[in-house]
């Protein structure tokens, strides 16, 4: 999968960033919090998606916060393909637990590099999630990174309701 | 071999010795809960991705153990809009059809709520639709918030799945904490030093000498707001205060205890002199921003040379509002600090004052024992129990004008509603000083000005 780099951000962007709280009630259809993603943050953020793949390049802590799995629609429905974040190097991730699950669990991948600095808005990223490369084709440099194999599995395969699907019904055999 | 606590706890529930960094495709549940916030649409997604399955079989649509699941809505109850009703009803819905407990609006806040009723006991793996669900370590389990998905998955399986055993943090307490400083400064205090992601993939463990002058209150608030350095979760050593807790509570659980063994394999251990803490506020906009209420001029002056997107630029040290409640400082403890400052007291004719009890419960015991009546003669409002102010949507949401003194756990930019406004974090005595004061005060200041009257 490809994209253009939408936008950079720093570090400890949280999910109110992302998603804003009044609105998650309002609907039970993901894809409506499209229209709200980082409204609050940066509202610009929508224009500049439109009309193309999208990647997001990020600072450590990267959805931090809460937990509303909202953050991911609003993200992942703004044709972001994926997000590349940078790795917090005292606690070696770049995105907290909660939304690096809820991430998984909607099949949008997230990438973590030792260094973001050589990214710039702008640019083409190619991913090859199952060789595990990224590649700024804009500047022409590769970068390895590793995503755990079930997290792989998960994301090649789209989601996780299969599996539980699979579950529900030896529970009731 | 030694374990951490959260090896220990896995461990149980798994049936087999587990250690940091083992891989599990199912972490079995023993409690799971959902919130008015998120209920809606996991009912939603649970039917219309499940409902075929049960049908296919032949069965009713069920969970997977009708006693372990709970629905609690507390973010914006009384209900604000048609959809949050709509949502309600929903979840009232599908309580009845597959038998679990539903609470009713007002009952309270989720993480004050379950443990206080005796649903939470020591070795639970919980987790609940909301990421203070961490707020249940105090009671020696591990819980910790989850999304939509995984809410959907864990009604039907109660399971987790794709888990990897986190590694710990132990956090070894001395001392006592000082006249006016609470659980809430030291989470404080310990976040600043940590940073806002400093404990992300790691639980938070706490143990040591201090731990006895730490009532079970102050414990809920420092699990509360680990999630505030991006902690997987946060978990209390077992001592005699939990036992009597849950003697209290009359837990509807069996349970044992879980023990700390200070020479397992801690990712790191880090001392905490509760001596040395004072009364802090955290500025706006992350909890990780705090500092000593002593040095908020300092501070002040910091703002406005901060080229910081994650600091806001802060003027001075007035305020215009402030709340005491939340799953942060909701609980009897936390309105009686505040109502210990503001008894006798007015509240500043600049400042709305907001005190919401973090349960049914906390709120006929603030009744009788005229809490209450104490915060009503200094001109707060009261509301019944839900989120507040902290949800950001159906009440006491703020303009841009306004600077908010706040006993919850976030102060992120926009979340209790205009971008502009700001929101600073501190405990309900340090918040219930500031109201009176009508800016940022400790709670030791209103002593030093009443003794200079005298």
């Amino acid at each position: 999968m490809q994209g253009i780099v939408t936008t950079i951000y720093g570090p400890d962007v949280n999910t109110d960033d992302i998603i804003r709280a009044d609105i998650l009630q309002e609907t039970w259809d993901k894809r409506d919090f499209a229209a709200y993603a980082f409204d609050k943050y940066d509202p610009d953020f929508r224009t500049r998606c439109e009309g193309q793949t999208n990647v997001i390049v990020t600072g450590p802590n990267f959805g931090s916060g809460s937990s509303r799995e909202q953050a991911v629609y609003a993200i992942a429905y703004n044709n972001v393909a994926f997000v590349v974040g940078e790795r917090d190097p005292v606690t070696g991730t770049a995105y907290p637990d909660i939304f690096y699950r809820n991430a998984m669990n909607n099949g949008l991948p997230l990438v973590t590099l030792d260094d973001i600095g050589g990214i710039e808005e702008g640019d083409e990223l190619s991913l090859d999630l199952a060789n595990e490369i990224l590649t700024n084709v804009t500047k022409g440099t590769d970068y390895r990174f590793t995503v755990p194999a079930a997290d792989k599995a998960l994301l090649l395969a789209g989601g996780i309701i299969g599996m539980a699907r699979t579950d529900i019904e030896k529970l009731l055999a | 071999m030694p374990q951490t606590m959260v090896e220990k706890i896995i461990s149980g529930v798994v049936g087999t010795p587990c250690k940091a960094g083992d891989f599990l495709e199912k972490l079995p549940l023993t409690k799971v809960f959902l919130n008015e916030v998120i209920a809606p649409p996991a009912i939603t997604y649970f039917q219309n991705d499940f409902a075929p399955v049960f049908e296919k079989q032949g069965k009713k649509v069920s969970v997977f153990d009708s006693r372990r699941v709970f629905f609690i809505p507390d973010h914006t109850v009384p209900s604000c809009s048609l959809k949050v009703s709509q949502g309600i009803d929903m979840m009232k819905q599908f309580a009845a059809d597959t038998g679990i407990r539903m609470y009713k609006e007002g009952d309270g806040i989720e993480h004050v709520v379950l443990p206080e009723g005796g649903e939470i006991v020591p070795g639970d793996i919980v987790i609940g639709t909301d990421s203070h669900t961490d707020t249940n370590g105090a009671l020696n389990c591990l819980g910790f918030g989850a999304g939509t998905t995984d809410a959907q998955l864990a009604m039907a399986t109660g399971c987790l799945y794709n888990f990897t055993v986190p590694q710990s943090i132990l956090f070894r307490l001395h001392g006592k904490l000082g006249p006016h400083v609470s659980g809430k400064d030291v989470i404080l205090s310990i976040i600043a030093q940590m940073g806002a992601g400093g404990c992300s993939k790691r639980v938070a463990e706490f143990t040591g000498p201090g731990l006895v002058s730490l009532s079970m209150d102050d414990r809920f608030t420092i699990a509360n707001m680990c999630v505030e350095m991006s902690a997987r979760s946060g978990i209390f050593a077992f001592d005699d205060r939990t036992k009597a807790y849950l003697d209290a509570a009359q837990p509807k659980w069996d349970y044992e205890p879980v023990r700390v063994d200070e020479d397992a394999a801690y990712d790191r251990v880090i001392d905490i002199n509760l001596d040395e803490i004072e009364p802090m506020v955290a500025f706006p906009h992350l909890p990780s921003h705090g500092v000593p209420v002593s040095q908020c001029a300092a501070m002040i002056e910091k703002t406005k040379h901060s080229d910081d997107r994650t600091l806001a630029r802060v003027e001075d040290d007035t305020i215009t509002c402030a709340f005491i409640g939340s799953c942060t400082n909701g609980r009897e403890s936390d309105l009686l600090a505040g109502a210990e400052i503001i008894k006798g007291r007015k509240v500043h004719p600049n400042v709305n004052l907001i005190v919401i009890p973090g349960s049914r419960k906390v709120y006929n015991w603030a009744m009788k024992s005229g809490i209450l009546q104490i915060y009503a003669d200094a001109g707060a409002n009261i509301e019944s129990s839900n989120c507040g102010p902290c949800f950001g949507k159906h009440m006491g949401v703020l303009g841009e004008k306004g600077k908010m003194m706040s006993s919850s756990n976030r102060n992120y930019k926009g979340r209790m509603g205009s971008k502009d406004a700001l929101i600073f974090l501190a405990s309900p005595a340090t918040v219930a000083a500031s109201a009176v004061a009508g800016r940022i005060a400790a709670p030791g200041a209103l002593d030093e000005k009443q003794k200079g009257a005298a």
